[in-house]
């Protein structure tokens, strides 16, 4: 079943000189994928996932999830939709720096009008998840790359978003350390979560059901 | 975890961040309550004062004639120095509603003209003990009288008259001695010749009286007494009270004119520091957003932040405020100025910070809902 669908999908920059940074793009993805994005430094990956985190208005095209014009959502809607249906890993994770781990995690529960021993029990439980069960009261310095990057894997899917859109996960990884990422969204991806990720990273591909090219703002089917 | 914990945690554990606003806040708000601890102060201890000496009530004749003035007050005469007079027994009137009227003295006056070496004078006759309580200034060199030959002079009369203690003065040909001289006041008391009342009732041959003197604890009761007396003219003094009132009122405005400059200051303050707080999270906030924060979340967090803030400093400016004026009263040793702690002077400094917070937050805290949440995350 088709979850994500994108049509004709094209993003201007205007500022002192015009950047297109997507070009029509059309795509689908169904739901339970695992997708990945790649393309050349510059090509618009990071605007492409930008739009479909409803973070980035598209100067023309659509965009349709779950059979909702996301971008016909009032701003306040778009934001809501944003904490229902997805989980944000950020690069370098962007763990909130005064916040503990389990709050961190708790954070896309802060604004939703559950009891607070609700999202406490839910942020343990995605902690224990992805292991970090001994650590929930560490602030992010405390903690070490990887279990910075499994924090932001918890925070991304406390909600239980359908759609998990990470921008180059790995990227501040050793191979290994990202590797247990990788892992991590692999069971994710497992127990249901459609996710679309942005890699520079060919190892990374071997795990994913397919990988989206770009070029240029379009998408190369070479 | 709600927003208020987002708000706690981060200005629990990046207490640095908030100093510069919370030390500003805490400055003016500590000079705002220093000055009006102290005007407040100063105000009670008038109160006080006045409540302690009472208030002067000056009766006198009804007359529509020229007047002349004895010790600061105005009195009916006629031009031929033959004061204007009124039977003794408002004396008695009074000194029957003594408790009724919470009258503290009575200071009855007669005068009436002499002839000093040929000289016309006046001569004032006073009953001394209420007299010297109702002017407690009056300082004698000598003594009071005690019998029916002697006199004082005020300090300008003497040098005058040329007498000193112990000479004798002829008044209408009768022989006086002078047993005390007045230290010189400045005022009308300098002219002065004075003798007991009785003396001047003798000379005169009458027991009306020019004047009477009262010193009352309530100024309710002017209106009391100008019942009971219905011939005569009650006059309440309120000079002193009003000129003490004015200074202290110009205090006040000064204190009002430094709280709103305060306030201005306090508002750039707090707008300055939040809007570099915002730049510097421009990425926290993009992070935020993109997890479903609305723009009201974000203004809610960064307002909640500057007005716990804001709070904080009113609290410890209220604090230090009462303790630094407690501190210039014992240094300028001020005596009988008690600073108080006014619960309600804190609160409504609380509440000004807080609104100074609200206030000055309003335009970062709308910036920060209003970043663009892809242009945030790009620079990640
Ligand atoms: N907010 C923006 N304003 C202006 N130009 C932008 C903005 N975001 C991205 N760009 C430009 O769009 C192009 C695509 O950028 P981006 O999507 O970040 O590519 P990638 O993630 O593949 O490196 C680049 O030329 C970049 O400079
Ligand atoms: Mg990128």
């Amino acid at each position: 079943m088709t979850l994500i669908e994108a049509r004709d999908v094209s993003k201007v920059y205007k500022g002192e000189s015009e950047v297109k940074a997507l070009d029509k793009v059309t795509f689908q993805v169904n739901e339970g994928e695992f997708v990945a994005i790649m393309g050349p430094s510059g090509s618009g990956k990071s605007t492409l996932l930008s739009i479909l985190g409803v973070l980035n208005p598209p100067t023309s095209g659509e965009l349709i999830i779950d059979e909702i014009k996301v971008f016909e959502l009032s701003n306040e809607k778009q934001a809501d939709f944003r904490r229902e249906y997805l989980g944000f890993v950020f690069q370098q994770f962007q763990l909130i720096p005064y916040l503990t781990a389990l709050e961190n995690v708790m954070l896309p529960l802060a604004v939703s009008k559950m009891s607070k021993q609700k999202k406490r029990a839910a942020a343990e439980s995605v902690l224990e998840k992805v292991g970090l069960g001994n650590k929930f009261h560490r602030l992010p310095h405390q903690l070490s790359g990887g279990e910075q990057g499994r924090v932001a894997v918890a925070r991304a899917i406390v909600n239980e978003p359908l759609i998990i859109l990470a921008d180059e996960p790995t990227g501040s990884l050793d191979t290994k350390t990202g590797l247990e990422i990788i892992e991590l969204f692999r069971e994710l991806n497992k127990a249901g979560h459609t996710i679309l990720m942005v890699t520079h990273n060919t190892e990374n591909l071997q795990h994913v059901n397919r990988t989206i090219f770009i070029r240029d703002g379009r998408i190369d089917n070479n | 975890m709600g927003l208020r914990e987002i708000v706690f945690n981060n200005l629990r554990r990046r207490k640095g961040k908030m100093f510069l606003l919370v030390t500003g806040i805490t400055i003016g708000i500590t000079t705002v309550v220093t000055l009006f601890s102290l005007t407040m102060a100063m105000n009670d201890k008038m109160l006080k004062d006045f409540k302690e000496a009472g208030t002067k009530v000056i009766i006198t004749p009804q007359s529509e004639n020229t007047s002349f003035s004895f010790g600061g007050i105005t009195m009916a005469a006629n031009i031929t120095f033959d004061v204007k007079e009124m039977p003794s027994n408002v004396v008695n009137i009074l000194k029957n509603k003594v408790q009724d009227l919470n009258i503290k003295y009575i200071a009855p006056k007669k005068i009436i003209g002499v002839k000093i070496n040929q000289q016309p004078s006046l001569l004032v006759g006073v009953d001394f003990k209420n007299e010297l309580y109702t002017k407690p200034w009056l300082k004698i060199a000598g003594k009071l009288p005690e019998s029916d030959t002697e006199i004082i002079l005020g300090s300008s009369s003497a040098k005058f008259l040329k007498k000193k203690l112990g000479d004798t003065l002829k008044v209408n040909d009768r022989e006086f001695r002078v047993v005390g001289i007045l230290h010189e006041t400045g005022g009308q008391e300098d002219e002065i010749i004075m003798a007991s009342l009785k003396l001047v009732e003798n000379l005169s041959g009458s027991t009306n009286l020019s004047l009477v003197e009262l010193i009352i604890e309530n100024e309710s009761d002017v209106e009391n007494i100008k019942a009971l007396l219905p011939g005569v003219k009650v006059t309440p003094v309120k000079e002193a009270m009003k000129s003490r009132k004015e200074v202290i009122q110009r205090y006040e405005y000064f204190a009002i004119l430094v709280s709103f400059v305060i306030l201005i200051i306090a508002v750039l303050i707090v707008l300055t520091t939040m809007m570099g707080s915002v730049n510097e999270r421009v990425k926290e906030i993009g992070i935020f957003r993109a997890i479903g924060f609305r723009k009201s979340h974000i203004m809610k967090i960064i307002m909640l932040e500057t007005s716990i803030t804001c709070a904080l400093g009113g609290l410890i400016g209220y604090l230090s405020g009462v303790l630094v004026a407690k501190s210039t009263v014992i240094f300028i040793e001020q005596k009988g100025l008690f600073i108080q702690w006014h619960p309600l002077l804190g609160i409504i400094m609380i509440m000004g910070s807080i609104f100074i917070g609200l206030l000055a937050s309003w335009f970062p805290a709308t910036k920060a809902a209003n970043l663009d949440p892809q242009e945030a995350l790009r620079h990640l």
